[in-house]
C-alpha cells in the first residue's frame, strides 16, 4: 500500500516535471500607465533562468487602427505571451513594432509579431543583421529553455519621422549613446514617452555599446520633450525627470572615475575596487553592473589615454 | 569542467601519456591535490615544473580575476606574491587553453606583481606559480567561468588588418609610486594570434624586457599565446630598479619581428596604492 502510494507520488512529480520541461512560461501583466497605454515591466536583476531574459519594459498603445508595439522582448516565448497579454485587453491586431534599439532583450521576440511592420534604425538594422544570431544564442547560453525556438528577426527602416495611427500622433526621434541607433518614441496624444535604454530607473545601466558623450547628449535632448509619463528601459516608471538625472549622474560617475582610474596608472584589476557612492545603492545590482562596465570600458579608455612612445609606421 | 572541446580533449590525453611515464614513480612525495580541481592541472605540473619542488600557498600567491567574465579575449588578470621574499620567476598559466602558459615574467628589479589581459577559450582555473630563491615554486589562483572562445576566434585587428601598419607602435606611461618606485603600464600593437583559428598561423610577441634609460635590465617577460590581442601589461619596479631618466622597452614577436621604444620618466604620482 505504502510503496503504491510512493509510486503515486512519483508518477506525480514526474509529471509536474514533465510539464515544467515542455516550456518556460513568461508571466506577463500589462499595466495601463495612461489613456490606450501599456506597459509591461520587467526583472531588475541581470538576465538568468528564473526570469527567462524578462528584464526588459515593453509596451503598447491601443489605437483605432491597431496596436503599435514598443519593443518585442528577449525571446519568441516572450513575444507570444506579450501577443496573449495584448489580446487580454483590445481586439485590435497588432500593426507595428518599433525596435528601439540592437540588444537582444529589446528585439529577440519579434517572431511572434509577423504580419506586422516591424522598424527600428538603420545602425540597429545592421546590427541584428550582422550580429543577431550571435546575441541569440549568447542569451540561450545565460537563461537557457525560455529562449527555445528564438530567431532573430531583421527589421525594416523607420523610414519617419511622425506619424498618425489610430487618432495618435507619434514622433520618432533617432538618438545614439547607448547603442549605435536608439530610438525615443514620443506620443504626443497621451504624452507618454518610451526611452528605450537611454533612460534606466533604480537599475544600473549597462554600457556594452555605449558611446557616453552622445549618450549624454541624447538625455538632454530628453529633457526638452514635453513628455507627461516616462517609460524607461529598465526599472519602474518614475513619477518626474529624476530618471534622467539619475541615469546622467551615474554616467558621468562611472566614465569620471575610469578615466581618473586610468589616466592615474591604475590597472584594470585595481578598478573593480573603486568604491560605488552610496548614492548608488538603490540601484539594482549596481555592484555586478559596475564590474561589467569595467571590463567593457577599461581596454578602451587605455587605448586612448596611455601616450604613443615610439614604433608604428 | 564545462563543455568537452575536442582540442582540450586531445591536450588531456597527451599529458595523460606523459603522467603516466616512469618519471612519476622517481617522485617521492604525492603532489598535493589542485585547490581549483582543475582536471589539467597534473599534466601541467609534470609539463612546466617537472620534479621541482611545488606547493600550493594561496596566502602569498594571489591571483585575481573577475569570477564571471565578460569577454573570452579580454579577461583582466592580476597576479601578486606577497611575503616570500625574492622571487625568481612567475609563471601564469589558464589550465584549459589550448596553449596554457600565459606569461613567464621575471621580475630582476620589479616587485612581484603583474597585471595583464589574456584570453580563456572556456571557463578554466587560472594558476600562478611563483619560484622563490630556494627553488621551490608556490602557487595560488582562482577560477573564471567565461563565454568562451577566446583562443579560438580571430582577432579584432586580424579582421581589420589595422596591425600590419601600426605593429611596431607602443604605448605607456610610468608613474611615481608611494614608495619611490615606478609603475610602468605598456601597451604593444600586436595582433597576438595564438595559432589556434584556422588558417591563422601563431604569431605574438613572446619577449618582452624592461631597461632604466642607463641600460640597466630590471624586468623580463616572456609572453604566451593566451596574452590578449594589444597587450596591456603593468609593473611596479622598486625605487633601486627605478630611474628619474626614465626606460627603454624592448620587444620581438615569433616571426622575429623587433622594436624598442623609449618610455619617459615618471611625473605623475600613481593616482592610489593597490587596495
Amino acid at each position: 500500500m505504502l510503496r503504491c502510494l510512493l509510486l503515486a507520488l512519483i508518477m506525480l512529480f514526474g509529471a509536474a516535471n514533465m510539464a515544467r520541461a515542455e516550456g518556460f512560461a513568461y508571466d506577463l501583466h500589462p499595466q495601463e500607465v495612461a489613456k490606450d497605454t501599456y506597459v509591461l515591466i520587467g526583472d531588475t536583476h541581470f538576465f538568468n533562468r528564473n526570469n527567462g531574459g524578462n528584464i526588459v519594459n515593453t509596451g503598447f498603445v491601443v489605437t483605432q487602427a491597431g496596436v503599435v508595439v514598443i519593443d518585442s522582448g528577449p525571446s519568441r516565448l516572450y513575444g507570444e505571451a506579450f501577443r496573449r497579454a495584448i489580446a487580454s485587453v483590445t481586439s485590435q491586431p497588432v500593426v507595428k513594432v518599433i525596435v528601439t534599439h540592437s540588444h537582444p532583450d529589446h528585439f529577440l521576440g519579434s517572431q511572434a509579431f509577423a504580419g506586422a511592420k516591424i522598424v527600428s534604425g538603420a545602425a540597429t538594422i545592421e546590427m541584428i543583421r550582422q550580429h543577431g544570431q550571435e546575441l541569440a544564442s549568447n542569451l540561450y547560453s545565460l537563461v537557457g529553455d525560455a529562449m527555445q525556438g528564438t530567431e532573430p528577426v531583421v527589421p525594416e527602416l523607420l523610414d519617419r519621422t511622425s506619424e498618425t495611427i489610430g487618432g495618435h500622433e507619434f514622433r520618432y526621434y533617432e538618438m545614439a549613446g547607448h547603442t549605435a541607433s536608439d530610438l525615443v518614441v514620443f506620443d504626443q496624444t497621451t504624452g507618454v514617452l518610451f526611452t528605450g535604454d537611454l533612460v534606466f530607473f533604480r537599475r544600473a545601466l549597462t554600457v556594452p555599446n555605449a558611446e557616453v558623450p552622445r549618450w549624454l547628449d541624447s538625455l538632454n535632448r530628453i529633457d526638452a520633450i514635453p513628455y507627461r509619463l516616462m517609460v524607461p528601459g529598465h526599472g519602474p516608471i518614475p513619477r518626474g525627470g529624476e530618471a534622467v538625472a539619475e541615469t546622467r549622474d551615474y554616467l558621468r560617475w562611472l566614465t569620471g572615475s575610469l578615466q581618473q582610474a586610468v589616466a592615474g596608472g591604475l590597472d584594470e584589476s585595481e578598478a573593480f575596487h573603486i568604491k560605488v557612492p552610496e548614492r548608488f545603492r538603490r540601484l539594482a545590482i549596481v555592484d555586478e553592473e559596475f564590474r561589467r562596465s569595467v571590463e567593457q570600458m577599461f581596454p578602451k579608455l587605455e587605448e586612448t589615454a596611455l601616450p604613443a612612445i615610439g614604433g608604428g609606421s | 569542467m564545462r563543455g568537452g572541446n575536442p582540442r582540450f580533449l586531445l591536450f588531456a590525453a597527451l599529458l595523460g601519456g606523459l603522467t603516466s611515464s616512469p618519471v612519476r614513480a622517481a617522485q617521492p612525495e604525492t603532489p598535493a591535490a589542485d585547490p581549483f580541481q582543475s582536471v589539467s592541472w597534473d599534466g601541467i605540473r609534470e609539463v612546466t615544473f617537472g620534479t621541482a619542488p611545488l606547493r600550493f600557498d594561496l596566502d602569498h600567491v594571489r591571483v585575481e580575476a573577475p569570477r564571471k567574465v565578460e569577454d573570452g579575449a579580454q579577461v583582466p588578470v592580476a597576479v601578486s606574491v606577497q611575503g616570500l621574499g625574492e622571487i625568481k620567476e612567475i609563471i601564469v598559466i589558464a589550465d584549459l587553453n589550448p596553449a596554457p602558459r600565459a606569461i613567464t615574467f621575471r621580475p630582476l628589479s620589479a616587485r612581484p606583481r603583474l597585471a595583464m589581459r589574456i584570453k580563456i577559450e572556456q571557463a578554466s582555473a587560472i594558476h600562478a606559480a611563483a619560484l622563490t630563491s630556494d627553488g621551490v615554486w608556490h602557487v595560488g589562483g582562482t577560477k573564471v567561468d567565461a563565454p568562451g572562445g577566446g583562443c579560438s576566434t580571430p582577432s579584432a585587428s586580424q579582421s581589420s588588418q589595422s596591425w600590419k601598419t601600426h605593429l611596431n607602435a607602443i604605448q605607456g606611461k610610468a608613474w611615481r609610486r608611494a614608495d619611490g618606485g615606478d609603475r610602468l603600464r605598456l601597451r604593444l600593437i600586436h595582433p597576438m594570434n595564438t595559432g589556434f583559428v584556422t588558417g591563422i598561423p601563431a604569431f605574438f610577441i613572446d619577449h618582452l624586457k624592461v631597461f632604466t634609460a642607463e641600460g640597466k635590465q630590471v624586468a623580463e617577460m616572456q609572453p604566451g599565446e593566451p596574452l590578449s590581442e594589444n597587450p596591456v601589461v603593468s609593473l611596479d619596479l622598486t625605487p633601486e630598479g627605478s630611474s628619474a631618466k626614465g626606460y627603454r622597452i624592448d620587444w620581438s614577436d615569433t616571426d622575429g619581428n623587433s622594436g624598442s621604444a623609449k618610455l619617459p620618466p615618471a611625473h605623475q604620482s600613481l593616482a592610489a596604492e593597490e587596495p
